[in-house]
Order: C-alpha cells, then sequence, then structure tokens
C-alpha cells in the first residue's frame, strides 16, 4: 500500500519537474520588457496582472518578419511530413516482407546510415546542392523528405511489423493481395502507434531543423523560424522576455501535434 | 513468399534517397581525410594529433558524452519503468513533453533558466541558502548546463524503454515474484538483464544523438565559449568546414568520430550478444 503511494508521489514529482522549464520560460514571456534588471522568477509573483508583457508576443512579430518564418515553416513542414511518412513505411513493409540476406544488409544499412555524425554530410551535400542549383531554396530543406525522412523512421516502422503478426501478412498474400493493398489494409492499420511516432518525429526533424537552413539558406525570404529565433537572439540578446515569447511561439505547433497524437504511444499497449 | 521484383519500387526512394544524402556525401568527406593537395596523404591525421582546438573539442565532447549519455539512459529507464502503469499518463506527458521543444527554442529557454544574474535557477539557489552557480561563465558550469538541457530532452530513450520493457516475456518476472524475490531482486536479476539489449541500442545511437544536439545551443548560446569550453565537436566542424582551410583536417575529425561511435556500438553490440 505504502509503495503504491510513494510510486504516485514520485510520479507526480517528476511530471512537475519535467514541464517547469516551459512553464517557468512561458512565465518569464510574460515579463513587461526592461524589467529583468532584477532577479525574478517570473510573472505572477513580481507583476500585476494588467503590467503582464502579452505586447512581448507581439512584439517578436515586429522585430522580425517571423510571420513569414511561421509560414515557411509550415509550408516546408505540410509537404515534407506525409512523403516521409508515406516513404518510410513503404521501405519499412519492403523489408519486412523480404528475406534474409538481403533483410540484412538493408537493416545494417539502416542501422550504419544513422550513425553518420550529420556533421559529415554538410559540406558534400552542399555541393551536390550547388551542382543542382537548389542552394538557396526551401526545396532544398524538404530534399530529406523524399528519402523518407530518416532511416530511423524506417526502422521504427519495421520494429513495429516485426511485432505484429507475420501469419496476417502471408493471409493477404494468399487473397491475391498487392504490395499496396496489403501495405494499406492490412499492415498499416496494425501500427497506428508506429505512424503517431514517426508523424510526430518528422515533424520536429523538419520544424526545428536550425542547422540546414543556416548552410543552405540566404535569402531573408526563405528564412524558416529556427533562423528567425536566431536572428531574435543577434538583434536583442538582452531583452529575455522577447526570446521567449518567440520560443514560445515556435514551441506551439509541435506541442499541439503531440498532445494530438500522444494518445497512440505513450498509452496503449507499452503501458501496464 | 516471393520477392515480387516490382515491388522494390517502393524500397528506393528511401534506398536511393539516403545514399545520395548521407551515404556518398559521408564516403567522399572521409575519403577528404586522406586527400592533400591532389595526392594521396595522412597529414591531416598529424595535423588532428597537434591541434589545440581539436584536441579541446574532443575533450569537450568526452566530458559532456561521460555526463549526458548515462543522464538520459539511467533517466530513461528510471522513469519508464516508474511510469509503466496506465494511470500515470499525465506523467508521461509531461516527461515526454520537454523533448517536442525545437532545439532553438529550447535554446533560448535555457538562455533564461541558466542566467546567472537574473535567471530562475539561481534564483532558487541563492533563496534556499547556496551560492549561485557561475553558468555560461564558469567553464565546467557551462558545460554542465549542456548536460542538464541535454538530459531533459531523453523523450526518445523513453518511449525506446517504455517499448522494450513492455516486450519483455512478463512469466520470468512472475516467477521470480512467487519465488519470493522482492522488488529491487526483479529489477536487478531478471528485469535489467533482459533489458540490456535495449540499452545498449540506446546507448550507442545517445551517443551520437546528443552529441549532435550540442550543436545549436553552442551556436546560439554561447558559440563554443567561454574559452572554448562549448566548443564541442559538432560545432568545430561547421566552424572549421566552412573556412576551407583545412577540410582534409576536417574530415579527419569526422572519421574519427565516426568510427569511435561505431566502435562503442560494435562493442556494445558484442558484450550484449555475448550476455545471449
Amino acid at each position: 500500500m505504502a509503495k503504491v503511494g510513494l510510486r504516485r508521489v514520485l510520479a507526480a514529482v517528476v511530471a512537475v519537474i519535467f514541464l517547469l522549464p516551459l512553464a517557468v520560460g512561458g512565465l518569464a514571456s510574460l515579463l513587461p520588457t526592461g524589467q529583468v534588471a532584477t532577479q525574478q522568477l517570473g510573472v505572477p509573483f513580481s507583476v500585476p496582472f494588467d503590467a503582464w508583457g502579452w505586447q512581448n508576443y507581439a512584439e517578436v512579430f515586429q522585430t522580425i518578419p517571423f510571420g513569414q518564418h511561421l509560414s515557411n515553416s509550415f509550408l516546408i513542414v505540410i509537404l515534407s511530413v506525409p512523403p516521409s511518412v508515406l516513404i518510410s513505411s513503404l521501405a519499412a513493409f519492403f523489408l519486412t516482407r523480404s528475406q534474409p540476406p538481403w533483410r540484412t544488409w538493408l537493416v545494417a544499412f539502416a542501422i550504419v546510415t544513422m550513425l553518420v555524425p550529420p556533421s559529415a554530410v554538410w559540406l558534400f551535400r552542399f555541393q551536390l546542392l550547388s551542382q543542382i542549383g537548389l542552394v538557396d531554396s526551401r526545396l532544398a530543406l524538404m530534399l530529406p523528405a523524399l528519402a523518407g525522412g530518416s532511416s530511423l523512421f524506417v526502422l521504427i516502422y519495421f520494429w513495429a511489423w516485426q511485432q505484429a503478426k507475420a501469419d496476417l501478412f502471408e493471409a493477404a498474400d494468399i487473397d491475391g493481395a498487392s504490395f499496396l493493398q496489403a501495405w494499406w489494409r492490412v499492415a498499416l492499420p496494425l501500427v497506428h502507434p508506429a505512424t503517431a511516432a514517426v508523424t510526430l518525429l518528422a515533424f520536429m526533424l523538419f520544424w526545428g531543423n536550425f542547422i540546414e537552413p543556416v548552410l543552405f539558406i540566404y535569402n531573408p525570404d526563405k528564412y524558416t523560424v529556427p533562423i528567425g529565433l536566431q536572428l531574435l537572439n543577434q538583434l536583442d540578446a538582452s531583452n529575455r522576455p522577447l526570446l521567449l515569447a518567440g520560443a514560445l511561439i515556435a514551441i506551439v505547433p509541435p506541442m499541439l501535434l503531440f498532445l494530438v497524437t500522444q494518445r497512440w504511444f505513450l498509452q496503449g499497449e507499452w503501458t501496464r | 513468399m516471393s520477392k515480387n521484383n516490382s515491388t522494390v519500387i517502393f524500397l528506393l526512394p528511401w534506398l536511393w534517397g539516403t545514399t545520395l544524402l548521407i551515404v556518398l556525401p559521408a564516403l567522399a568527406m572521409f575519403g577528404l581525410a586522406f586527400w592533400d593537395d591532389g595526392k594521396f596523404s595522412v597529414g591531416a591525421f598529424q595535423r588532428l594529433l597537434t591541434s589545440n582546438l581539436v584536441s579541446i573539442s574532443f575533450y569537450n565532447s568526452l566530458f559532456f558524452l561521460i555526463l549526458a549519455v548515462p543522464a538520459r539512459t539511467v533517466g530513461a529507464l528510471f522513469l519508464a519503468l516508474l511510469l509503466r502503469p496506465k494511470s500515470h499518463r499525465v506523467a508521461r506527458v509531461a516527461v515526454f513533453a520537454p523533448s517536442v521543444i525545437p532545439p532553438p527554442a529550447w535554446a533560448l529557454i535555457g538562455l533564461w533558466l541558466f542566467n546567472p544574474l537574473y535567471g530562475p535557477i539561481n534564483m532558487l539557489l541563492t533563496g534556499i541558502g547556496l551560492p549561485g552557480i557561475n553558468w555560461l561563465v564558469d567553464e565546467n558550469a557551462t558545460r554542465l548546463m549542456f548536460v542538464i538541457l541535454a538530459a531533459f530532452q531523453l523523450g526518445e530513450g523513453f518511449i525506446v524503454l517504455l517499448i522494450g520493457r513492455a516486450m519483455l516475456p512478463e512469466y520470468l518476472i512472475d516467477a521470480a515474484r512467487l519465488d519470493g524475490a522482492g522488488r529491487f531482486g526483479r529489477f536487478w536479476y531478471i528485469t535489467l538483464p533482459l533489458m540490456l539489449p535495449w540499452l545498449a541500442l540506446l546507448t550507442g545511437r545517445d551517443l551520437l544523438v546528443s552529441l549532435q544536439g550540442t550543436f545549436t545551443p553552442s551556436f546560439m548560446i554561447t558559440y563554443g565559449g567561454p574559452y572554448y569550453a562549448t566548443t564541442f565537436l559538432p560545432l568545430l566542424i561547421y566552424e572549421l568546414a566552412f573556412d576551407f582551410r583545412d577540410p582534409a583536417l576536417v574530415a579527419a575529425v569526422l572519421l574519427v568520430l565516426f568510427s569511435a561511435v561505431a566502435g562503442v556500438c560494435l562493442w556494445l553490440w558484442q558484450k550484449v550478444v555475448d550476455h545471449g
């Protein structure tokens, strides 16, 4: 009995600890600017409600063209996430239906490509993009989607299908279903947690990508949200509430998607 | 089950795309390490061994990894086991939430939290009578800051271990309970050994993920400072790569990094396979 109580207390403590950074950051974003010359925890404690700095959020859009950054980022994400999910899931289904030794080699390929330090590909990917004239284009940022986003997504789907019943796939084969039919009607519905996880991870990958826009984009019209945040950081570094307001705005889309999809992979079969 | 040749087309986008975007650039980069003035040379590796900046960067990265990877992996294991029961749904969501924060936004939040003069963390410390820590000014404190920032974003490992734990044969654990094994005994003798493959997988991957994750904060918050304390390998590579003085050196650093990570992964894999 006491053990159950202890566990519950621990869980609550853990939850609070992990929510603190976001909460404190959010509260601090509402500090009226110019107030951060004294030590203070955040908004409710030292600032009356009518003096809360809601205008900080508007000021973000006045300091940098954040609206344009947001629309660039949304464009990239909307065009990149569905192909990533599709391509990685189809490739993984192919893997699932293939036999060793092919399958072993392909899984090894997936794992090895995940071990390559991302920094190793910057230079030559830049060269590649210049050759095909795609430097300074948003398309350059979407290219990984055509490769399925990341080998991790392929592996997630592959492992999910490994857990599913193999005989279902054979049944589909006997019925004469094509690859696509088996994939769409039999295999995919079995792995909703994987689809939810990959969708979220793909969104996070394309939304939060910082280094690639820094390397490949020079036209300010095409800047994305991460660049916008760095611009804020450079233009007005001491205005911390403003920076936090920008950060909070950037956090909203992935966080909303997370809250919607978490029910598929944070609950259900993987919990007791 | 026969492999119909035409279905290969569904494999190709990922296969070719990954080859074009990752494999070929990486191979070209690694090859560059052996190329000097148009001929084969290992000079880059000699320069690697004598370069001060490179050794500082390796030291920083090692310091970071030794602290951050265990924190993230052990933390993820503890949390995955603690928060397994269905009723702890809210806590699971809370634990995963910081990991959803995009890196640039997390860097800006960190910039505020760890502000040595006005930030909440030092305010809390001084509030309970401890001295404030010189984040962003003292070298070790700044590196520790990066470790803490990385530790909060352990969501991916958390999920992997939740899955891993859920896939364990429950009857083994039940048998141990029936035999009278206590909570800790069950964990140490049954659960933990069974979870080793998952932990190995996670550790191997996390070495790379957490190191690469230092790029955005080190770029935005400290730009490698103070006094190069947070010049981790990814930032070093960025600084050197786009300054064409010595691409071979950059390539040599990358090759060493890749070999080290792959080596550790292979070693972990061997240990797990031996363990059975």
